[in-house]
């Protein structure tokens, strides 16, 4: 990638394109994975946090995922519009593919100030897709999503 | 104390990495033990010989990872076998020479596959401490040993570096469990099962594992050691014992960790 300038609002900020075109890259860059050749990037306010496409498989309960990094935030308010709440004691590697996705959401946006997610709306159904639409759609935090086109598109 | 010793940070995958460094560990303690014993040259390096143990544990631990990082996770498991014969032919060796050269030398063989009576109580103090400082420090960095087992993405959000804090700990775990193997030799399996027993019934988050794992060790070893210590009308060394009773869990902890994918 040559020549990316971004400045990210609060609120939702969708990072488009195509697969292969550098989208996590440039999260990774974001939250200090990747190191840029050049140029800097500076983020302005409190905690990151970052909902990933890929992790490993994780045997331990959804309490102990959410619970994990020690950050010390509420959580609990994000369990409920994701209907996650039943979960807590389910063993986190035993769940499918969306609703660990729907876990991993909702312990970032518990988590951080500038909420990082790379297609978060892949593996979910039509209606969790549309909840995290709604979720998405009215948050006070600086949300950075990396999507390409078609999730977004079911999405909305 | 040996249970205390199974709270690698990783994935159940590491535990082959632990097994090798025991192997490692106890070349070096070997070594510097026929040094001692007989003032054969160099024999100086006998007090100084958990750090020779330590030094050969990071040496195996090391290679095994190199290995693994350019094979991926089936490819560190073959490694650390790999490893582990190389270290233990180099013992064989080592052992072989020593007594062609110097008959009066009594063989090690109940030394090296562990046994607990050579201790004796004299070292008790600094192992428990060692052991102690271990688990507490596992048990304070539980959550984020945690996160840094989920996601790499989500360890550089939170301001860990996963593969700096995976290294210290693999440092961390070598320096005691080599400190151990040069006193105790190797107990097999010990670090490998009651981990997984642990992550079975309890679940797998680091909370628990190094707790609990360092609580069920002890009766185990102690278990197997009273097996080992005449029961069956002659002393056995007691890896034999753990070893045969790994083996069948340990298949059936693969067997399982296969069938839970196929869906």
């Amino acid at each position: 990638m040559e020549d990316v300038g971004l400045e990210f609002t609060r609120g939702l900020n969708v990072i488009l394109g195509p697969n292969g075109s550098g989208k996590t890259t440039l999260l990774r860059c974001i939250i200090g994975m990747l190191k840029p050749q050049a140029g800097n990037i500076r983020i302005e306010e409190g905690e990151t946090s970052y909902a990933p496409a890929e992790y490993f498989g994780a045997e331990m309960s959804v309490l102990d995922v959410l619970l994990s990094g020690g950050s010390g935030r509420d959580y609990a308010s994000y369990l409920e519009p994701f209907g996650l709440q039943a979960f807590l004691d389910r063993n986190f590697s035993s769940l499918s593919t969306g609703e660990k996705r729907m876990v991993l959401i909702a312990k970032a946006l518990a988590e951080g100030d500038v909420v990082l997610m790379d297609e978060p709306t892949s593996g979910l159904d039509l209606k969790n897709q549309v909840k995290l639409r709604v979720i998405l759609a009215g948050i006070k935090h600086k949300v950075i999503v990396a999507s390409p086109r078609h999730h977004i598109c079911a999405g909305s | 104390m040996w249970g205390g010793d199974a709270d690698a940070p990783q994935e159940s995958t590491y535990g082959s990495v632990r097994e090798r460094h025991s192997v490692g560990g106890a070349f070096g303690a070997v070594l510097s033990y026929f040094l001692l014993a007989f003032n054969l040259p160099f024999a100086f390096l006998v007090y100084v010989s958990p750090l020779i143990a330590f030094a050969f544990a990071l040496l195996s631990t090391f290679i095994t990872i190199a290995i693994g990082k350019r094979t991926g996770v089936y490819g560190l498991v073959v490694g650390g076998v790999v490893v582990a014969f190389i270290f233990s032919s180099a013992v064989t060796i080592l052992t072989t020479l020593i007594s062609n050269r110097y008959p009066f030398v009594p063989s090690v063989t109940f030394w090296l596959q562990g046994q607990i009576v050579v201790v004796g109580w004299r070292r008790d103090l600094g192992l428990f401490a060692l052991t102690a400082i271990l688990v507490l420090l596992g048990l304070r960095h539980a959550r984020r040993i945690d996160l840094v087992a989920i996601s790499d993405e989500m360890s550089y959000a939170r301001g860990i570096n996963p593969n700096t804090y995976r290294y210290v700990w693999v440092i961390l775990v070598s320096l005691v469990s080599g400190y151990i193997v040069s006193l105790v030799g190797i107990v097999g399996f010990v670090g490998i099962i009651v981990p997984h027993i642990v992550r079975r019934t309890l679940g797998g988050s680091t909370t628990k594992l190094v707790p609990y794992s360092a609580l069920l060790g002890s009766p185990i070893l102690l278990l197997a050691n009273i097996l080992s210590s005449g029961i069956l009308g002659t002393v056995i060394p007691v890896t034999a014992i753990t070893s045969l009773a790994a083996a069948p869990i340990i298949v059936y902890v693969m067997v399982r960790g296969i069938a839970d994918k196929r869906y």
